[in-house]
């Protein structure tokens, strides 16, 4: 039988039918997937089929992109790629959904971006973001530094998948010490191949802030404010998180107000929280970047825990634990059904001395305080960190990091509970 | 008369049928009621290009249009998955076995596999921007519907999410409902086989009837709506959009093939009488002229920043009155090119410009043209963005009259019973599939489960060998609720089906027109009550009427009230005859019955009459 490539036109022929229709790929091994020339897809049973006929082979229409003409008055932004679906389009043919990464792709995709900004564009990768490491913090901050040291780049933007965009935001906030551009995250819940993708508008108004707050030198993130197509918040890098898992307003600014609000599609920027890193013509830009050796964990406080939940971590050097309520943990006998609880506790007291350990909300919202109950005075006597800390998990889990790899364990102890940058209140 | 075969008349349905239970991907309720507004939302919709770089002709025409579209989510019937902000849930299983019984009833084909697709909707009317769709069943030789004129091919049946109403329209926004949105439709789509209007009516009836042999179809208004596609010789295929009623299909396509016929008159007078090879046109913002208008419609616009723009159409004059069909003139199509773009229409140099106070002003015009007796002037005032892109939709349409008929996707005009202008035919390149479903595989062991169920036609043939019942009941029953008539023929063995079947079909229609009764107030145990009563013996037959008006009534059935003694009856009978000895035997039995309608069977007082009249 002969092998035809996506998007040619086949004849196929069964024991009892004939179908012609466009090769599409398929999901399914056992199944082969034909476009009908209604524009549907079916499905037949590859065991069914006894014969493939080519009928005409798919040719790619080649096109021209229209050239970019450069404004001199307009703020440049350098575009980096690290993942997400900002910028496809549907291969009506083969019915995928193509990624597109050139500054010429966008601005056709998105016209009236040229009257914003300049566009420049660089691909860095198309990963999920669940999939990211230490490793890629240090490759992309590596790119910013490059392509701010070429020169002519006013602001940068980077795509981002969702999922972990908040982790990258802190990540790099901590990263690029000396920051005096904007560096702003975007993303999109919704695909851009659909007509109601926010993609469009999340990156639009990330272009509208760059070009109008020139005083702006931090890392954001800029996604919908709300359910509707109308405004767009800017979130700080290190004080943010993804709370729902589809809605377009899913992220949030977690125990202050965001920077700011732009409005679309106007593009008006209202400043909300002027409390972000300003620019300042002293400031040179130095990485800190990831020590990729470097293990942290995350454990979550729970009812019923048992010691063994612990043990992973021996020989990591940073772990933090997601603490109930003011920062809580089940590391008290009360009586015979709680033994366990006193494992617990001699288990973190052993493993403090060599594991710096420290405590998040678990609640997300709200600042940590050791000092209301009895078990708490008792975690901070054997080293336990996180007093009047109102860090998110997820940047205390990067923070942890990030000081391990840049300060000896003492100095990064003092470091994390200290206001780098703009993480804490 | 128009002579459908000669004209090259070509016809296919795609007939949409809503069904009930939950929506297609998420639990949403299907009932459609928009009791309670929870929920309002704004979005814009962008014009996507497929890989190729191009954008979509409707999709082109939508952008242009720059409309915002505000969703109303109501309770119970919207959620994250009908606002397009979470992946769609599994497919409704009892949807698609519906869909799939209807495909091995009408003897198609099923794939192996089934794909949802994602078909790109331009207008708002999917909060998503697509609608998702899927093939259930491909025309095989064997599907086809026979009709009096011959059988008539059908082509394919898919299963879809229906799509958002509009409820107002505000400017460049589109108010929509979300709680149509994502109800499983079945479409079942015909070859262009139908060769006049009255045989679409007949074909749409049969395919009505099919769907309706469903336990879980939704009836009621706009339940099932008509997709038309229409062409006559010389023209291209016409798309009407969402027809509801069945009873008038007909006389829309008659209408619109005549829209077709006088058209294609236009183009040939153009060409051939007026010799015409290209309309010449202009097109020039005069604000100006109408600074002191008298007309109060343009003054009220222009006082309020709007501008008029106005155009010269060379050569065309006198053809903005021709008649298309009944109700419409060529100058009304036009505006409603202009009404697409958000204007209220259109004034032309062909209409009676007193009425609009409007003389002098087209006097200028012409001047300022330098326009001739030949020449159509018209105006378009609104906000400039909006004025400008109605006169240039409808300096376009003009121009294209020297082609004929323009492809395009049209609505009706329910009111008119007439179509009006919609949108541009979308291309051929708008499914693509939807990553977030996995492939449905379709096994054998699936399709032997599937129950196909008895058609209202084979249904009402059976109650007429089973039960003895007539052939207008047998259909009605068939029609509506036939379980509940089978569970009563059971039940009351000593009933006729007949008496039956009228006591659920006619005796509420009666009582609602003669006492206007809410029959809403009864329900299937107050029939059954009310029958057992007859049934047993404890009442008479003709009480029915009476007994189903005081359910309606919300009255309690008192017994004693229709229990008359024969001492009773008699001694009234008596005195009726003695009090009027003159009256014939009919008009004595009216006196009676006057007082003991529904409580005494009219045989049982004719029977008593009988012995008085004798004794005098």
């Amino acid at each position: 039988m002969v092998k035809p490539n996506f998007g040619d036109v086949i004849e196929l022929v069964t024991k009892e039918k004939k179908y012609v229709g466009r090769f599409v790929p398929s999901p399914k091994k056992e199944i082969i997937l034909i476009k009908l020339d209604s524009g549907y897809n079916i499905g037949i049973l590859k065991k069914k089929v006894k014969g493939i006929k080519i009928i005409k082979k798919f040719e790619k229409k080649k096109r021209e992109l229209k050239k970019i003409v450069y404004k001199s008055d307009l703020p440049t932004v350098m575009i980096l790629h690290t993942g997400g679906t900002l910028a496809s389009k549907v291969s009506y043919e083969t019915g995928g959904v193509v990624a597109k990464f050139k500054p010429e792709e966008i601005i056709e995709m998105f016209p009236e971006l040229c009257n914003i900004v300049n566009i420049k564009s660089k691909f860095i990768s198309n990963m999920w973001s669940q999939d990211m490491r230490f490793e890629h913090y240090n490759i992309i901050a590596k790119e910013i530094k490059k392509e701010l040291d070429n020169g002519n780049v006013d602001g940068i933007i980077i795509t981002h998948g969702t999922d972990t965009m908040h982790y990258t935001s802190a990540a790099l906030s901590f990263i690029l010490d000396g920051l005096n551009v904007p560096v702003l995250l975007v993303g999109s819940q919704r695909s851009s191949d659909r007509g109601s993708s926010d993609a469009a508008m999340n990156l639009i108004c990330a272009c509208h802030f760059i070009s109008k707050v020139k005083d702006f030198a931090d890392v954001a993130i800029c996604m919908h404010a709300t359910i509707s197509d109308d405004k767009c918040y800017i979130l700080p890098g290190c004080r943010s998180r993804k709370m729902h898992t589809s809605r377009r307003d899913a992220f949030k600014s977690i125990n202050c107000e965001p920077f700011a609000e732009v409005s679309y599609p106007d593009g008006k920027v209202k400043i909300i929280n002027n409390k972000y890193n300003k620019k300042d013509p002293n400031k040179k830009l130095k990485l800190m970047l990831f020590n990729e050796k470097i293990k942290v964990g995350i454990v979550k406080a729970h009812t019923n825990m048992y010691v063994e939940q612990f043990y992973p971590y021996k020989k990591y050097d940073g772990l933090v634990i997601e603490a109930t309520g003011l920062g809580n943990l089940p590391t008290t006998k009360i009586d015979k059904y709680t033994k366990e609880n006193a494992k617990i506790f001699d288990f973190l007291k052993e493993l403090s001395k060599k594991t710096v350990i420290v405590l998040a909300p678990q609640t997300i919202y709200g600042r940590l305080n050791l000092n209301v109950y009895e078990n708490q005075r008792k975690m901070k006597k054997i080293g336990i960190i996180g007093d009047y800390l109102d860090m998110t998990p997820e940047t205390a889990f990067i923070k942890l990091a990030w000081a391990l790899s840049n300060f000896p364990k003492k100095k990064a102890i003092e470091i994390f509970q200290k206001d780098i940058r703009g993480e804490l209140s | 008369m128009i002579d459908y075969k000669k004209i090259g008349f070509k016809c296919g349905l795609e007939l949409h049928q809503e069904l009930s239970g939950r929506k297609l991907f998420c639990e949403c309720s299907t009932e459609n009621k928009e009791e309670k507004l929870m929920l309002e939302f704004k979005r814009k919709l962008r014009a996507v290009a497929g890989e190729s770089g191009e954008i979509d002709v409707a999709a082109a025409y939508e952008q242009l249009r720059n409309r915002i579209f505000i969703y109303h989510g109501y309770e119970g019937e919207f959620c994250l998955v009908d606002m397009d902000s979470e992946p769609p849930h599994r497919v409704n299983k009892d949807a698609l076995e519906t869909a799939l019984a209807l495909a091995l009833l009408l003897k198609m084909d099923i794939p192996d596999a089934i794909q949802v697709m994602r078909k790109t909707v331009a207008d708002g009317s999917a909060c998503s921007g697509f609608q998702r769709t899927m093939v259930v069943g491909l025309g095989s030789k064997d599907s086809f519907i026979e009709t009096s004129r011959g059988v008539v091919r059908l082509s394919q049946l898919n299963l879809e999410e229906d799509a958002c109403k509009i409820e107002k329209r505000e400017g460049n926004k589109v108010y929509y409902s979300l709680s149509r949105q994502g109800i499983p439709l079945l479409e079942l789509g015909t070859e262009a086989d139908i060769k006049d209007p009255l045989h679409a009516k007949e074909v749409a009836e049969k395919i009505g009837m099919i769907f309706r042999s469903f336990p879980s179809v939704k009836r009621g208004i706009g339940t099932i709506r008509q997709d038309i596609n229409i062409s006559i010789k010389g023209g291209p295929r016409i798309e009407i959009k969402g027809w509801q009623d069945l009873r008038t299909l007909h006389k829309l396509i008659e209408n619109e093939t005549l829209r077709h016929v006088n058209l294609l008159k236009i183009r040939d007078e153009l060409k051939n009488v007026r010799k015409l090879k290209r309309i010449e046109t202009e097109i020039k913002e005069v604000t100006y002229v109408f600074k002191n208008t008298k007309s109060a419609v343009i003054s009220k616009i222009v006082n309020k920043g709007g501008k008029v723009f106005a155009a010269v159409a060379r050569g065309f004059s006198g053809l903005a009155k021709k008649e298309l069909c009944p109700g419409k003139t060529f100058g009304k199509e036009l505006a409603e090119y202009a009404m697409a773009y958000g204007a209220n229409g259109i004034i032309h140099s062909d209409e009676n410009l007193e009425k609009y106070k409007l003389v002098e002003e087209f006097k200028n015009l012409e001047k300022i043209f330098n326009a001739a007796e030949e020449d159509l002037i018209f105006i378009v005032a609104e906000k400039e963005f909006i004025a400008k892109n109605a006169i240039n939709a409808v300096v376009k349409r003009i121009k294209y009259s020297l082609n004929g008929i323009p492809e395009e996707t049209r609505v009706p005009d329910h009111q008119n019973i007439y179509t009006r202008y919609a949108r541009p035919l979308p291309g051929a390149n708008r499914l693509y599939p939807e990553t977030d479903v996995e492939l449905i595989i379709i096994t054998d062991k699936i399709l032997k489960k599937i129950r196909i169920p008895e058609l209202i036609s084979e249904k009402a043939i059976r109650f007429e060998k089973e039960y003895g019942l007539s052939p207008e009941y047998s259909l009605q029953v068939a029609k509506e609720d036939s379980e509940f008539f089978e569970e009563l023929v059971k039940e009351f063995k000593n009933l006729d089906s007949n008496f039956i079947a009228n006591s659920i079909l006619n005796v509420p229609k009666e009582i609602k027109k003669r006492y206007n009764a809410n029959i809403e107030n009864i329900k299937k145990k107050d029939i059954k009550k009310v029958l057992s009563y007859i049934n047993n013996k404890i009442l008479p037959k003709d009480a029915i009427t009476e007994l189903m008006l005081k359910v309606a009534n919300r009255e309690e059935i008192n017994l004693e009230e229709f229990k008359i003694s024969e001492e009773k009856l008699e001694k009234d009978i008596k005195n009726i005859v003695e009090k009027y000895p003159n009256l014939s035997f009919n008009a004595l039995m009216g006196e009676v019955m006057k007082k003991y309608r529904g409580k005494v069977s009219g045989k049982k007082v004719a029977e008593i009459l009988k012995k008085y009249l004798k004794k005098i």
